[in-house]
């Protein structure tokens, strides 16, 4: 129903599930028949790195194009990566981390895909690395297959990748008229699940700092009755986000974006959330900072100089920066499928040693239900361990008090140790913020 | 608004009688019934009894007592004690001084101080004392607070609860191009209407204070003998920001560029002895103007251009240039001379001399009051309705601003 009205989830290649490498490259449309053949060969001579990084760097680079069609300014205030510009290549500037992020949030595809891509970039990072000195690290078959049933079922499968054109409709939508609150999108949008709703503001708060002129007045009325709607139910970490949106168009001199901005947050009383000052965006973008470099190659080596800057910009994080800080900070302290980063362990355990009971019961009750990033971590058996022990356990996060019974439910389930169970709340909590049944 | 005050009247009704008694103070003052006698000359005449005189002194607290008592009622602030001690503060910020320097504070008054930082982005606020609700308290905060608000720190003063005022200082952000306190109460980012009231007071030129209310009203004191009808000197600033910027092609650009004027050209002229600003179209040139002057050439200061590199890519480096851009118009405005804008945010020359035929020739009559500045902008503006010029600006040394362009 949602789908009709905002933007469909473009269809999923469907692959029997029993179905060898060979037969899920012939799927791979967008492969010519000469790649589907060094692909096949790459399998049948056990060269499964290299498949799989070939896969992946092509099924990246179709994700990539179709994003640079909605304005590289666009992507880059959605990211509140304010260094990328219009006309730069979109490879260059946009990782493959923040390219899955973007391509789940404008709904390129749906969160279990985006689970498994993440997968899979964490495997073919990974294997990317070079192996220390002595290590033997090789690919199987399995996870190059992964892979491949990922990347194709997502992109290369369809023939041609056109995932960003239903949400451009939508975005088009948001700009080119001011809608009614009985409007049926706008009735829809509020019966939607939460990620649509958040989805929504994220991107009328990205074309508020990049519009001007008519399609920023349709913007800013749209936003308006948004926020009048949304507010009550809007979780904190999205409520900063509107408050930070004031603050940097108030700082850049856009007067009519502050405006309009100003006259949302003032009918919903929502001034409390705007900061004091931007000193939360410093440790935002070092937290980001931390988190492209969990994402990217050689993590393990490198994550360590970005956890150190994060932990030494003071001892108190600011509210509006605690939800980017954390999921970066619990990222390395629980690492990826292939284990952690010892170096940067130290200042990661500093870092969450210094939280509150109130910042923790913050971070459950008002953030971990819409991370994708640590959900989806919890959905794997390697940091799962390292999950319960020295987050969970070592911070006796079960007995805090939270009103998110799902949240509460998972970190039962995590001082317990019982890790099936943590796997299937993680999945369901990801499942009710989506609105999807999906199983990853 | 505008509003001529003298610092002292004296009202005195000329006597009919033979001899004239001058004004006496009060104490000296003769009962006014008894029959004053005078001998003259061996000769005894009776003068009859003055008529009663009128001999007051009025004070500039009293004198503007009930127009602010009005203004600040209508800015939420129903308050005798308020507005003695507003008045008090109006009266001292015309020109403050501290050990001999003049300072420019800005203050802010306010009920609700927390929601006034977060909605104008301000920030740190340090409290620095409070006391009763009147204008020793008053004196007291601008005494403590004025040399501490300078540059991006404002000195606010809020009532609070239990009828105190409590002051101190808080911080703007301070970046040229962001919004300033002033540009968020008029453009209506302050919503006073829910918590009490907000009003801004400054000196916007020598002894002109200009209070702007965060429900609409501006108050603009000229504490000097300047004609009735004179314009906030800002009302000027922001028409020739608007000007100056006109041609800059990125609307976001041209914003935030005339943001910056806005905010340089109001820090400059304050301190400034008064100034000339010409300006030209893009593509002319007015030789009128530009003969005799220091030519930047190829090194035309590109205002838009520093505010598009610095939006583009908001770094140290990128805003340093721009402050140091403001610096170096600030230091041209100080020299006199014209300066000239184009109207794409370029400052082409600076230190030019305009010649005045009339005043040369004799052939006209020194029809205009004043000093060569305002001779030449008599000049600047016969070029403005010869379409050399898009418009001129004059601001004297006494605070009084004239912004002129075509069809004004």
């Amino acid at each position: 129903m949602t789908d009709e009205l905002m933007w469909r989830l473009p269809s999923v290649v469907s692959l029997p599930k029993t179905a060898t490498a060979e037969q899920m490259t012939r799927f791979a449309r967008q492969l010519s028949t000469r790649e589907q053949d060094q692909v096949m060969r790459a399998f049948s001579a056990g060269n499964f790195e290299m498949a799989a990084t070939f896969l992946w760097s092509r099924a990246m680079a179709g994700l990539k194009k179709q994003l640079a069609t909605l304005g590289l300014q666009f992507l880059g205030e959605l990211l509140e990566r304010p260094d990328i510009k219009q006309h730069d290549p979109i490879a260059n500037v946009i990782t493959d981390h923040e390219a899955l992020r973007l391509a789940e949030e404008l709904r390129m595809f749906g969160g279990t895909e985006a689970m498994r891509l993440r997968h899979a970039l964490e495997l073919v990072m990974h294997f990317a690395d070079a192996p220390e000195e002595g290590e033997q690290r090789e690919m199987t078959y399995e996870e190059a297959a992964g892979v491949l049933r990922s990347c194709v079922q997502s992109v290369l499968g369809h023939e041609r990748f056109e995932g960003a054109v239903e949400f451009a409709r939508f975005r088009h939508d948001l700009e080119a008229r001011t809608f009614k609150h009985d409007d049926e999108l706008i009735v829809q949008l509020l019966a939607s699940p939460y990620f649509f709703r958040r989805t929504t503001l994220r991107v009328l708060l990205a074309l508020v700092k990049s519009e001007v002129g008519a399609p920023l007045q349709h913007v800013l009325a749209n936003l308006d009755l948004l926020i009048r709607h949304i507010w009550p139910e809007l979780q904190k970490p999205d409520r900063w986000m509107v408050g930070r949106t004031y603050a940097e168009v108030h700082n850049s001199g856009n007067k009519i974006a502050a405006a309009g901005i100003g006259r949302a947050l003032r009918s919903v009383n929502g001034f409390d959330f705007v900061p004091e000052n931007l000193r939360s965006n410093t440790f935002i973008q070092a937290a980001k900072r931390l988190l492209a470099t969990h994402t990217a190659t050689y993590n393990f080596y490198n994550e360590p100089e970005p956890m150190r800057t994060l932990l030494s910009l003071g001892t108190t994080i600011p509210q509006p920066a605690l939800a980017d800080c954390l999921t970066a900070t619990i990222s390395v302290r629980i690492g990826n499928y292939y284990n952690r980063s010892w170096g940067a362990q130290d200042d990661a355990a500093k870092l969450l040693d210094r939280l509150t009971v109130s910042e923790w019961k913050y971070y459950l009750d008002e953030c971990l239900a819409m991370d994708d990033i640590i959900l989806g971590k919890l959905t794997q058996n390697r940091t799962l361990t390292y999950w319960v022990d020295d987050v969970v356990k070592r911070y006796n996060l079960a007995s805090v008090e939270l009103r998110d019974l799902g949240v509460k439910a998972l970190l039962d389930a995590s001082a317990r140790g019982a890790v099936s169970k943590i796997r299937q709340t993680a999945r369901e909590i990801h499942n009710r913020m989506h609105g999807t049944t999906e199983e990853p | 608004m505008c509003i001529l005050i003298a610092a002292h009247r004296v009202l005195s009704t000329p006597p009919t009688g033979k001899f004239i008694v001058s004004s006496l103070d009060e104490s000296e003052k003769p009962p006014p019934t008894e029959d004053v006698k005078v001998r003259a000359a061996g000769e005894a005449k009776i003068i009859p009894p003055a008529p009663s005189r009128k001999n007051e002194t009025a004070t500039l607290q009293k004198t503007m007592l009930g127009e602010l008592f009005t203004f600040l009622e209508q800015e939420g602030f129903e308050c005798q004690a308020t507005t003695k001690a507003v008045v008090e503060l109006v009266v001292q910020l015309s020109r403050y001084q501290e050990e001999g320097a003049v300072l420019y504070p800005r203050f802010v008054i306010c009920d609700d101080l927390d929601l006034l930082l977060r909605e104008a982005c301000g920030a740190e606020a340090i409290k620095i004392g409070d006391g009763p609700r009147n204008a020793a308290t008053m004196r007291l905060a601008l005494k403590k607070c004025a040399p501490l608000a300078r540059e991006s720190w404002v000195a606010y003063v809020r009532r609070t609860e239990n009828n105190l005022f409590e002051f101190g200082v808080f911080r703007e952000e301070g970046i040229p191009t962001a919004i300033d306190l002033r540009d968020s109460i008029i453009s209506g980012l302050i919503s006073a209407r829910n918590s009490g009231g907000v009003v801004l007071v400054s000196q916007v030129a020598d002894r002109v204070v200009e209070l702007v209310g965060a429900r609409t009203s501006t108050l603009t004191y000229h504490l000097t003998g300047v004609e009735p009808g004179q314009p906030s000197p800002l009302a000027a600033i922001d028409r020739l920001s608007a000007a100056m910027t006109r041609d800059v092609t990125d609307d976001k650009i041209k914003e935030r560029a005339a943001s910056f004027m806005r905010s340089t050209l109001s820090d400059a002229l304050r301190r400034g002895h008064g100034t000339l600003i010409a300006i030209v179209e893009v593509e002319k040139t007015c030789t009128e103007v530009t003969q005799d002057s220091v030519s930047l050439k190829t090194s035309a200061l590109d205002v838009a251009d520093a505010v598009r590199v610095h939006v583009q890519d908001a770094s140290e480096r990128t805003l340093t240039r721009i402050f140091a851009y403001a610096r170096l118009i600030e230091g041209m405005l100080a020299t006199d001379g014209i300066t000239v804008f184009r109207t794409d945010a370029v400052i082409t020359h600076y230190n030019a001399f305009v010649n005045d035929p009339g005043a040369e020739s004799g052939a006209l009559p020194r029809t205009v009051v004043g000093g060569a500045r305002r001779r030449a902008f008599r000049v600047l503006k016969k070029l403005v309705d010869a379409g050399s010029l898009v418009a001129a600006f004059f601001r004297s040394a006494d605070g009084g601003s004239e912004f002129y362009e075509v069809g004004r």
